[in-house]
């Protein structure tokens, strides 16, 4: 049958669901950051989490590394940070008479970046080019991050004190951008029972292989997009690039964004085809940090509320598909 | 080709906004219609209009309106409809358009919701048929069918609004209204076949009314409605009594009063004179018609179609039809310029004949155009004189001695007026030096030439002076300038001083001729007086012309004249109403009956056609049936068969050939035929909550990967079935 793609829904699901179920169970009453999380990764795309402290981010982003069998490392980012100490360094070797490669933190399958605004826009660079390409280089070779490869960045919105905002052109290169919120009383108590404060601590299992992970991201690319909601998804960017509010609209990297981040969304959802929903529901984490004021707010979770508001008007005013 | 994505509605916003415009497209068009009645409210029609101009132009301005000015506008609107009804009391027609006119302004420029919009289509709609009613044109035809749409699409949009719970008090936003953007967005919205049902059903609802208006008999709408018919004005122009100036202040008046549709061009022989009224007798500075020719035996009342002429023999008779609409409020006399065989009417209708001095009558002022035939029409110099003048020809050359000037024809011969105004009139003609004896045209033409030299024309007379008691004495002592009656009733004065019987003639003189529709069309501002003399030589009523300006003193002589054309936009609509007195008000009963007979006969031979090719049909399919291979039927077996495989392939193919109509009319789709419907059945399946899985299978036709609709269909009869299911649980 022409219709049936090679996505073999129902497994999809399955391991989709095997994920979340296990990343869960640690991290209690966020299915949306959840859920967003594992839409991130099967996307191939990364993730920066604007929150307090404390709230779960590197546990989150620890869990998802063991769930998925997968190398994790963490960047702790200051300001006296150079590129090298991300990336790595060549040290000559007494023995061999030469430079090696000593690989850095980067090289591992999900990197948790934290606090990424503490460090100079040099060392932002260097890792924000590792994400854009997936390879790096240094002197002169080349070297290939291992698949899958996410990097999950954390920003401290409150205390921007001594800080490099990211400007928005480095923004770009998040698939997505989410906070993680408060737990509610419930779930709160629940870790306060159970939960442990370091996350070496925790024993998570693996319950996706790596090879499967990879096997989801090919399949995001394959998932069907129907003309009238690709011209939707393209509606919504223009009407971003209309609205005066705004100082600019989103990128044609911000569209195919949308496009693969609801892609992902409908996967993990077990469909082979879009929806507008999935456009819909992928829309505020993948514009909201691609779009600024033209009037700057002073604070900027302010400034984030007000382009969430702006957002939510274009919307409910940009007419979906019938 | 990536087209953009059309989103198969218009929302609220714009609804909205259609609906706004085309209410003040409606009010326009009310006005118009209006403007068409001429009761003397042009100021406040044309204020109306530029109201709803400005409307159509500037939507977003009157939305700027405060809300607070709605409050106070109906009470000041109140106020003024009271007073102006007081004030003009009895005439109830122009307060009443008045008082629609504020009301429509109202209506357009303060916001509507659904009641309003009501109203608004409800006031239309009366202006329209209060228009139509009085002026019967052929703009009123093409008014209701405007409106038609306008109202139906209107009413359309006002349903489609009813859904929404919040339409109550919605507020447009014409932040950023534009005509074009609407416009395209309209287009692109509608969908072809539903226009094209929607021209169809237009179509078939003219067709129809057309139908009946060919089958059902007439009716006088004047009867009808009959508080219509006491409020128009007439135009006082000719009636049984006419003052000094009557005539004159008609002449002011640009409105057309005649429309004739002649044999030829030709048949006008250039003087054009149409005689409605003839006043014999002089009193009191007036003429008028004598109580005796207002009353049995001069004045017969009958009931007819149509009026033989007595004068003619059988033989006469036939002769070629001219056709004479008369506007509403002229006259209630028809102009007839001359002897004729016969005068035909519409229907019966009541006449008043006065058959001594030539003059037919109706029994009231028809409001509405009043139209009439004559055959054999031919415009007289002379008139012969009826057996009553014979009382005349016995008096001639004698002096006068029957006291009786009561009676007509005495009253032809009467100077009602003082003696010393008679010495006056005397003096002229003795200055005329004329032997006695003389003939009625050679005094006529003395006459003629001495008022010709002492005055001249002007539509403001001269001469009037307060001591007087005859206008037409003071006149011929101190005037200089005068209009046409005032020549005609010095011309008579003097001729029935010297002892030739005279009176005066009212009607129209001149003309022109509108060569769009070949006819030929009278002002009201071409009224005339005039005068018919007593020949006793050849026994006849001789007309002479007094007023200077119009041919030859000589009243024997006939100088060539030239007609007027008519030219311009003003030709061509007028036009446009002579084809609709043609066809539609002039519609007679025989050609009714005619066209419906035809159409009946015509309807019957195709059925009969239809019956007996069935039958045939029936026969050979018999035959076949009985033996089904022989070779003489193998024609029959491949026609089936044809035809089958015909309907077949065009059922296969029929989203293809949907598709490559679209692709025709230039309205790509952004749909292909299988979304479309698996869409449309996902939103009655979601409104209905079907479940999950279905909705699952739905949403993968709509936006999965391409299906054939072979694939599809199974899911949408599940559908189908699973949407019935619900509603026959939870009908709602």
């Amino acid at each position: 049958m022409k219709d049936s793609s090679v996505i073999p829904a129902p497994r999809v699901l399955e391991t989709v669901e095997r994920l979340r179920a296990n990343i869960e169970q640690t991290i209690r009453g966020k299915t949306e950051a959840v859920d967003r999380t594992i839409i991130c990764l099967i996307a191939g795309g990364h993730l920066l989490i604007e929150d307090l402290p404390g709230l779960g981010k590197t546990t989150l982003a620890y869990c998802l590394a063991r769930s998925i069998d997968c190398s994790f490392s963490r960047i702790q980012f200051t300001s006296d940070m150079l590129p090298s100490d991300i990336i790595g360094v060549s040290i000559y070797d007494q023995k061999t008479r030469d430079f090696e490669f000593k690989r850095g933190p980067i090289f591992a399958n999900v990197v948790l970046a934290d606090e990424i605004n503490r460090t100079t826009p040099k060392t932002q660079s260097s890792l924000l080019e590792v994400m854009g390409r997936g390879k790096l280089s240094v002197d002169g070779q080349t070297y290939t991050v291992p698949p899958p490869f996410m990097v999950i960045a954390t920003q401290n919105p409150v205390d921007y004190e001594g800080t490099f905002p990211l400007p928005e052109s480095q923004m770009d290169r998040f698939l997505m951008r989410m906070e993680m919120g408060y737990p509610d009383f419930e779930n709160e108590l629940d870790i306060l029972k159970n939960g442990q404060l370091h996350y070496d601590d925790m024993d998570s299992v693996p319950v996706v292989s790596k090879k499967e992970v990879v096997e989801l991201q090919a399949y995001v690319r394959e998932v069907y997009i129907e003309n009238t909601v690709a011209e939707y998804i393209v509606r919504l960017v223009a009407a971003t690039r209309k609205e005066k509010a705004f100082r600019s609209g989103v990128s044609p990297r911000g569209t195919l964004s949308l496009k693969v981040a609801a892609q992902a969304h409908a996967l993990s959802a077990g469909r082979a085809f879009v929806l507008p929903d999935d456009v819909r529901s992928v829309l505020h984490p993948v514009f909201v940090h691609r779009l600024a004021l033209r009037k700057s707010m002073s604070d900027p979770l302010e400034e984030r509320r007000a382009v969430e508001g702006l957002l939510a008007e274009i919307e409910a005013r940009v007419v979906e598909p019938a | 080709m990536s087209t953009a994505y059309n989103p198969a509605r218009l929302n609220a916003e714009e609804l909205h906004q259609v609906k706004q415009l085309m209410g003040a497209l409606m009010a326009l068009l009310s006005f118009w219609s209006l403007a068409s009645l001429d009761v003397g409210s042009a100021p406040f029609i044309l204020i109306g209009m530029v109201v709803a101009i400005t409307a159509l132009v500037f939507p977003g301005g009157c939305a700027r309106i405060a809300p607070k000015t709605w409050k106070y506008a109906v009470p000041c609107i109140l106020l003024f409809i009271t007073v102006d009804f007081t004030l003009s009391l009895p005439e109830f027609v122009p307060p009443l358009v008045r008082t629609v006119v504020l009301l429509i302004i109202y209506r357009v420029l303060a916001p509507r919701n659904q009641r309003e919009d009501l109203q608004m289509i409800l006031i239309c709609l009366f202006c329209l048929v209060i228009s139509g009613a009085l002026t019967v044109s052929l703009l009123f035809a093409v008014q209701i069918l405007l409106f038609t749409s306008l109202a139906m699409a209107l009413l359309f949009i006002i349903c489609l609004l009813d859904r929404g719970k919040d339409s109550k008090a919605y507020v447009i936003q014409w932040a950023d209204f534009r005509w074009s953007k609407l416009v395209k967005r309209v287009w692109r919205v509608i969908d072809l076949r539903v226009g094209l049902l929607s021209v169809l059903l237009f179509g078939l609802v003219v067709g129809i009314s057309s139908l009946l208006f060919v089958l059902i008999p007439r009716f006088d709408l004047n009867q009808a409605i009959p508080f219509l018919e006491m409020s128009t004005q007439a135009r006082s122009g000719f009636n049984d009594e006419v003052s000094l100036g009557d005539v004159s202040e008609i002449q002011q008046d640009e409105s057309v009063a005649l429309r004739i549709d002649l044999p030829s061009r030709e048949a006008l022989d250039g003087e054009m004179y149409w005689r409605m009224l003839v006043l014999d007798e002089y009193r009191n500075g007036r003429f008028r018609a004598s109580e005796s020719l207002r009353t049995r035996p001069f004045r017969e009342f009958a009931e007819k179609r149509s009026l033989e002429s007595k004068r003619r023999s059988g033989a006469e008779r036939a002769g070629a039809l001219w056709t004479i609409y008369m506007e509403g409020g002229v006259s209630r006399y028809l102009p007839i310029p001359g002897d004729y065989a016969a005068v035909r009417f519409e229907k019966f209708q009541s006449v008043e004949l006065i058959d001594a001095v030539h003059v037919v009558g109706l029994d009231s002022v028809d409001q509405s155009v009043f139209s009439y035939q004559v055959e054999g029409l031919s415009f007289n110099r002379r008139f012969v004189a009826s057996e009553a003048d014979q009382l005349l020809l016995v008096e001639d050359g004698e002096t006068v001695a029957n006291d009786d000037f009561s009676s007509y024809p005495m009253t032809t011969l009467e100077l009602a007026i003082e003696a010393n105004s008679i010495a006056v009139l005397r003096a002229i003609n003795e200055g005329l030096g004329m032997q006695p004896g003389l003939d009625a045209a050679a005094y006529s033409q003395a006459v003629t030439d001495y008022l010709w030299q002492r005055f001249s024309y002007s539509l403001s007379p001269n001469g009037g002076q307060a001591g007087e008691p005859d206008p037409i004495i003071s006149w011929l002592k101190n005037g200089s300038q005068g209009h046409c009656e005032l020549f005609a009733g010095a011309f008579v004065l003097l001729a029935r001083e010297a002892g030739y019987p005279a009176r005066m003639v009212v009607g129209f003189a001149g003309g022109s001729w509108n060569p769009v529709e070949a006819y030929f069309l009278v002002r009201n501002r071409e009224a005339h007086a005039w005068v018919e003399i007593f020949d006793a030589s050849q026994g006849n009523w001789l007309r002479v012309d007094p007023t200077p300006g119009r041919g030859s003193s000589d009243p024997e002589r006939i100088l060539e004249q030239i007609m007027p054309i008519e030219s311009g936009w003003f030709a061509w609509v007028d036009s446009l109403r002579i084809q609709w007195y043609r066809r539609v008000v002039n519609f007679e009963q025989e050609d009714q009956v005619e066209i419906a007979i035809g159409l009946r006969d015509g309807l019957r031979n195709f059925s009969d056609r239809v019956k007996t090719r069935m039958d045939e049909f029936w026969e050979s399919w018999k035959a076949f049936v009985v033996s089904p291979f022989e070779w003489s039927h193998a024609r029959w077996v491949v026609g089936t068969l044809l035809v089958l495989a015909l309907a077949y392939g065009l059922w296969l193919l029929r989203f293809s050939l949907l598709n490559l109509l679209f692709l025709l009319t230039g309205r790509r789709k952004a749909l292909d035929p299988v979304r479309l419907k698996a869409a449309r059945h996902l939103r009655r399946a979601r409104l209905a909550g079907a479940d999950a899985l279905l909705i699952l299978e739905l949403q993968s036709i709509r936006y999965g990967p391409p299906r054939s609709m072979k694939l599809a269909t199974p899911v949408f009869r599940q559908a189908r079935q699973a949407v019935k299911r619900r509603m026959r649980v939870n009908p709602e």
